[in-house]
C-alpha cells in the first residue's frame, strides 16, 4: 500500500511532530509513505497520474489543494476529500454550511470592502477575517467605523463576524473519524503551534462537532468554539486536517483512522 | 421567471458602485430574456454587504458573468441552498485553477502543451534550457500576468522582479508554466453554448479593435470535438476554449466560463434560449416550495 502526504513547509519551516510520528507508525504497518512538498517540486501536469492508494491533504496551500483536486478527479482518493477541504478553506462557505446544518455560528457578513460593514457596527464589534486566510493572519476586531481598515486591506472580499466580546474562545475541538477531543488553550499569534489542556466536552459541544464534521464531509477536522456567558456555544472556525497537538495518542489514532479509510474503498 | 445576472463592477476604481459592466453581448442576452417575459435582475456583488444567513435563492436562475471571489462566494452559498447557476460555481472555480484544469484536460484526451506547477519559479531553470516557456499566475484570467521566458537568463531577470511569492497567510503561491508550442501566430477562439460551437480567428497579441473582435473562421471537426470535450471534462455549459493552431496540430491554451462571445452573431440569441430553457427546467417553480427563500434580505439587484 502506498500513501502520499501532501505537506506544506510553512513559515517558519516545521514538520508537525504528530504527522512525523504518524508516518513512522504507518510505515511500521507496511505502508510505503512518501512526503510531497508540492512547492519544492516541479510537478508535470499533462501526464499527472494517481501514484498512491491514498493521498493525505495536510497542506493549506493553493497548489496542494489544486493537485489534490486533480488527483481526486482522476480517480484517486484524498483524505480529507477536497470538497470538505475547500468548504473549510472558505470563511463564507463555512459559515453558510454551519448555518445550513443548524449549527450556531456568529452572525456572518460578506462584502466587497470593509467600509460596507460600517452600519453593522452599531450593534457591536465585528471581527474581520481575510478570504481564505489561515493561522490567524489578517484578523482584526473593529468596534467603530473609523477603525475599519482601508479597502486594500482585504483585496478580494471582506468576511466579518459578530465579535462575541465576552465569550471564552479558548476551546478547540479535534475530530479523528468518530472520536472527538476538546482542548483549552489561550489565543496568541503562534497559538496554532501550542498544545492545550485536555478538557471534557459537554454533550452539546460534542454533538455540534460531530454534526459539523458530517456536514462538511470531513474525517479529520479542528474546530474553534466560542462560549458566551449565557451558555451560548458557537463554532467560529473550521479547519481541515489540523495538527492535533495535545490530543492524546494523536499519532496512533490518526494512523488507525488512515488505515481504516484506506481499506474502505 | 426571474433571472439574476452577476456582473463585474463597471468601474474597477469604484467597485462599490451598483453599476455592472455590460458588454453588447450581455445587453442583447438581457433584452432577449426580457422579450420572452423573464424578469432580469443585474447584481454587482461588490456593491453590497450580504448577511450570509439571508442569502437564499430568489431567482429561477443565476448567471455568473462575474467570477470575482465575492461573486463566486455568494454564488457558492446560493449553491448550498439549492440555486440553479450557470456555469456552476464548481466549474468556474475549477477553470480558474490552471493546475487542476490542465491535468483534467490532458486526461480527457484534449491536446495541451506540456505543463508544470511549482512554488518556486527558480526550479524551472532546467526546463528553460530546453526552450521558451509561458509562465502564468495560477488563477489568471484575461491574459493578466502572463510572461514569456525565452531562456534561463530571462528567468534570472524574472526572479529579480517583485513577484509575490506568498499569500496573505504567508503560504507560498503556485507558479504555472507551459512549454511554448508552435503556432501560426493566430489564436482560434471557440465559443460554445451546450452543443453549438463557433470559431473566431484572432491574431495574438491583439493590436487593433479589428484584432480584438476577430473574424469568423472555419471550425475543423477535431477542434470542435476538443472544445466540447473540454466542456464535458470541466462541467461547463456556456464557455470559450482558446486554441493555438500550427498546421495539422493544435493545443488548448485557455478555457473561459461565459467569455465575451464577440463574433458569433447568433451567440446572444443561443445564450438567451439556453438560459431560458435552463431556468424553466430547474428553476424555483419546478421545485418544492420549501426550497424557496423568504425573500427577506437576500440577493438584491438593480432591475434590468
Amino acid at each position: 500500500m502506498r500513501m502520499c502526504f501532501l505537506l506544506e513547509r510553512g513559515v517558519p519551516p516545521r514538520l508537525n511532530p504528530v504527522i512525523a510520528e504518524t508516518c513512522v507508525l504507518l510505515e511500521g504497518r507496511g505502508v510505503q509513505v512518501t512526503a510531497l512538498y508540492p512547492e519544492e517540486e516541479v510537478v508535470r501536469l499533462d501526464t499527472l497520474a494517481v501514484a498512491a492508494d491514498l493521498y493525505l491533504l495536510k497542506s493549506n496551500t493553493e497548489l496542494a489543494l489544486s493537485l489534490a483536486t486533480a488527483i481526486e478527479r482522476l480517480g484517486g482518493r484524498v483524505l480529507n476529500r477536497c470538497s470538505g477541504a475547500r468548504l473549510a478553506a472558505s470563511k463564507v462557505l463555512s459559515a453558510a454550511a454551519l448555518l445550513q446544518a443548524g449549527i450556531a455560528t456568529p452572525r456572518s457578513l460578506v462584502a466587497g470592502q470593509p467600509a460596507q460593514v460600517a452600519a453593522e457596527l452599531a450593534a457591536g464589534p465585528l471581527i474581520l477575517k481575510p478570504h481564505g486566510g489561515h493561522y490567524g493572519r489578517g484578523i482584526t476586531v473593529v468596534d467603530s467605523p473609523a477603525a475599519l481598515p482601508p479597502a486594500d486591506a482585504y483585496p478580494h472580499l471582506v468576511f466579518a463576524q459578530r465579535f462575541l466580546a465576552r465569550a471564552r474562545t479558548d476551546l478547540k475541538v479535534f475530530g479523528i473519524g468518530d472520536e472527538v477531543f476538546g482542548l483549552r488553550k489561550s489565543f496568541s499569534p503562534d497559538s496554532f503551534l501550542q498544545a492545550g489542556e485536555l478538557s471534557p466536552l459537554s454533550p452539546s459541544v460534542e454533538g455540534m462537532a460531530r454534526r459539523c464534521g458530517h456536514a462538511f464531509g470531513l474525517d479529520l477536522y479542528g474546530l474553534d468554539f466560542a462560549e458566551d456567558e449565557d451558555g451560548g456555544e458557537y463554532i467560529v472556525d473550521v479547519n481541515s486536517f489540523p495538527g492535533y497537538r495535545g490530543v492524546p495518542d494523536a499519532a496512533r489514532r490518526l494512523a488507525e483512522h488512515i488505515m481504516k479509510a484506506a481499506g474502505t474503498r | 421567471m426571474r433571472v439574476a445576472i452577476f456582473l463585474e463592477p463597471e468601474d474597477p476604481a469604484n467597485p462599490g458602485a451598483p453599476v455592472g459592466h455590460i458588454n453588447p453581448v450581455t445587453a442583447e442576452v438581457i433584452a432577449r430574456l426580457e422579450e420572452r417575459g423573464a424578469h432580469v435582475d443585474l447584481v454587482v456583488p461588490e456593491a453590497s454587504c450580504f448577511d450570509v444567513a439571508a442569502i437564499r435563492p430568489e431567482h429561477d436562475l443565476y448567471v455568473l458573468k462575474s467570477k470575482t471571489p465575492l461573486a463566486l462566494s455568494v454564488a457558492g452559498v446560493l449553491t448550498l441552498a439549492g440555486a440553479v447557476i450557470v456555469n456552476t460555481v464548481e466549474s468556474c472555480q475549477l477553470i480558474r485553477d490552471k493546475v487542476a484544469t490542465t491535468a483534467l484536460l490532458a486526461r480527457a484526451g484534449v491536446p495541451v502543451p506540456p505543463s508544470w506547477a511549482t512554488g518556486d519559479a527558480a526550479l524551472l531553470q532546467p526546463l528553460l534550457e530546453e526552450g521558451a516557456m509561458w509562465v502564468k499566475p495560477k488563477q489568471g484570467s484575461k491574459g493578466r500576468g502572463v510572461r514569456r521566458l525565452a531562456d534561463p537568463a530571462e528567468l534570472a531577470a524574472f526572479l529579480q522582479t517583485d513577484q509575490p511569492s506568498a499569500d496573505a497567510s504567508g503560504l507560498p503561491l503556485p507558479v504555472f508554466a507551459q512549454r511554448e508550442v508552435p503556432s501560426n501566430g493566430r489564436d482560434l477562439k471557440t465559443y460554445v453554448v451546450a452543443d453549438s460551437v463557433w470559431a473566431i480567428a484572432k491574431p495574438w497579441p491583439i493590436r487593433t479593435i479589428e484584432d480584438k473582435y476577430g473574424v469568423p473562421a472555419a471550425l475543423p471537426a477535431e477542434i470542435r470535438a476538443a472544445a466540447l470535450a473540454c466542456g464535458r471534462a470541466l462541467g461547463l455549459e456556456i464557455y470559450g476554449v482558446d486554441f493555438l493552431v500550427a498546421d495539422a496540430r493544435f493545443f488548448v491554451v485557455d478555457v473561459n466560463a461565459i467569455p465575451g462571445f464577440r463574433g458569433p452573431e447568433e451567440g446572444p440569441r443561443r445564450i438567451a434560449s439556453y438560459l431560458y430553457a435552463r431556468a424553466l427546467r430547474g428553476g424555483l417553480a419546478a421545485r418544492a416550495p420549501t426550497a424557496v427563500g423568504t425573500g427577506a434580505g437576500s440577493v438584491e439587484g438593480r432591475s434590468g
